[in-house]
């Protein structure tokens, strides 16, 4: 009996929370909350524009380790490419600040994005095409969808390789040209290209970076090696090589899994310009790892439940840096115990990806 | 007058080009280099697109360069190997033929 009392009261309180939040961004109150509460509100007394959901800061001297802990915690909540270092006051920010004006990545709502395709393509090449993006829609809340119209997704079959535009900058490219392009592709490209090719390229329309340039896997390759190689191979000069192969990605762009040499993401480099003589493998498709990072930034509805997208839009930022004597900041040990007991077990990734139990995969997540 | 030779028209590339000095000729490719003649021919670089943004950056997209320009420099012969497909797979290297005459 008192067992069943504790889970009401528990679940009442769940609910109140939950009902809390909702009347911040409806304005109105909810049924629970007008029924006679147990413990009076510390908020009683005040005058209802200061009930509002306000944001509170941390001081600006944490700023930098609460962003590496958000980052900690869900890779989202990192800014990307380093776009941070080109705005002008980047310290007046507020805590919603560097994933919706930094990052590149279309959030965590499921999301359908519609393709279309530059030149005159057979049906059934664009169905083909659309069925291999749509392969990351395995985990993930993102799908694509082709359109007779203009598309947000454009796709090239012309020359000039493969490449794509990087997450949503794919919706600041002008609509008569395409945002990725697949170079040659045809009914007749073996279907490992597809895989290989269409899968990476729609990787970077997520918002995922090549994977060889990160440093764990940058640090292995000599860059002398490389000049030259690349000089001999493509006639790249220093610069090229610089830019395509040696510079690693900025700690705060990274996606969150240790670097992975067979990540989709990642391309072939020859054991003949790294330190160690061993190829950096690539990959030639979406693997464990792969889907379950993708699936854990761009996660599926659970239990029907949708993410609301404009909730941010609705919330007052009235934010509130009130600083606290240094003394008082919580250890490190701490806060990493904090997050830890944050996880609900039953939403470890083995749960949701049962296929995965028993990988390192686990570690991952 | 120089030229701004452009071969996205063709399919393929011809074996051979002539072109007169100043010309720079644009190859969609990753990557080339000259093998014969390069005081006759200069290979400017492999180049990435690139699009203006209205607050005057530049966004380019993830993916290896796309653009090789060459500039004739004076009459004589070159021979350039242009690499095209994907660097980093399964690179197909074409030999090219360049007279440059005035």
């Amino acid at each position: 009996m008192k067992e069943k009392n504790d889970h009401e009261r528990q679940l009442r309180e769940a609910l109140l929370k939950i009902e809390g939040v909702l009347s911040c961004i409806t304005g109105k109150e909810g049924p629970l909350a007008a029924s006679p509460k147990e413990e009076p509100s510390a908020d009683e007394g005040l005058p209802p524009e200061q009930l509002g959901c306000s944001i509170k800061s941390v001081p600006p001297r944490l700023a930098k380790l609460a962003a590496e802990t958000a980052r900690r915690v869900n890779p989202v909540n990192g800014p990307v490419l380093g776009r941070l270092a080109e705005l002008k006051a980047p310290t007046d920010f507020h805590p919603q600040f560097l994933t919706i004006v930094v990052s590149k990545y279309w959030g965590p709502s499921p999301r359908r994005l519609t393709v279309s395709f530059m030149e005159a393509t057979p049906a059934d090449l664009r169905a083909r095409i659309v069925s291999h993006m749509n392969a990351w829609a395995k985990t993930t809340c993102i799908s694509f969808v082709e359109t007779t119209g203009v598309g947000t997704v454009r796709i090239a079959r012309g020359a000039g390789g493969y490449w794509s535009y990087l997450g949503t900058d794919i919706t600041l490219i002008p609509k008569n040209r395409p945002t990725m392009n697949l170079q040659g592709f045809t009914m007749n490209t073996p279907e490992s290209e597809f895989r290989r090719v269409v899968r990476h390229e729609t990787g970077h329309t997520l918002g995922f970076p090549h994977e060889h340039m990160r440093k764990e896997l940058v640090s292995r390759i000599d860059p002398q090696k490389a000049y030259l190689y690349f000089l001999k191979t493509q006639g790249w000069d220093k610069a090229t090589v610089d830019a395509q192969v040696l510079t690693p990605l900025n700690d705060q762009s990274i996606m969150g899994t240790p670097a992975d040499q067979t990540s989709i993401m990642c391309y072939q480099l020859p054991g003949s310009i790294t330190k160690d003589g061993k190829p950096i493998t690539g990959g030639v498709d979406i693997n464990t790892t792969d889907y379950a990072f993708a699936g854990k930034i761009y996660p599926k509805p659970l239990l029907g439940l949708t993410p609301e997208p404009a909730l941010a839009d609705h919330l007052e930022l009235a934010v509130d840096t009130t600083d606290w004597d240094e003394a008082e900041d919580v250890p490190d040990a701490e806060r990493d115990a904090t997050i830890e007991a944050t996880l609900l077990p039953s939403h470890g990734p083995t749960d949701r990806y049962p296929e995965l139990a028993g990988t390192a995969l686990a570690n991952h997540a | 007058m120089a030229r701004l030779i452009d071969t996205q028209s063709l399919p393929e590339l011809p074996s051979q080009i002539t072109l007169s000095p100043g010309d720079v000729l644009v190859l969609q490719a990753s990557g080339g280099y000259v093998q014969t003649g390069d005081d006759v021919l200069e290979m400017l670089g492999a180049y990435q697109p690139g699009l203006l943004q209205a607050a005057g950056t530049v966004l380019s997209p993830m993916g290896a360069p796309g653009t090789v320009l060459l500039r004739a420099l004076q009459p004589g012969q070159a021979t350039v190997n242009v690499v095209m497909g994907d660097p980093w797979f399964s690179p197909e290297t074409h030999t090219l033929g360049v007279i440059v005459e005035v």
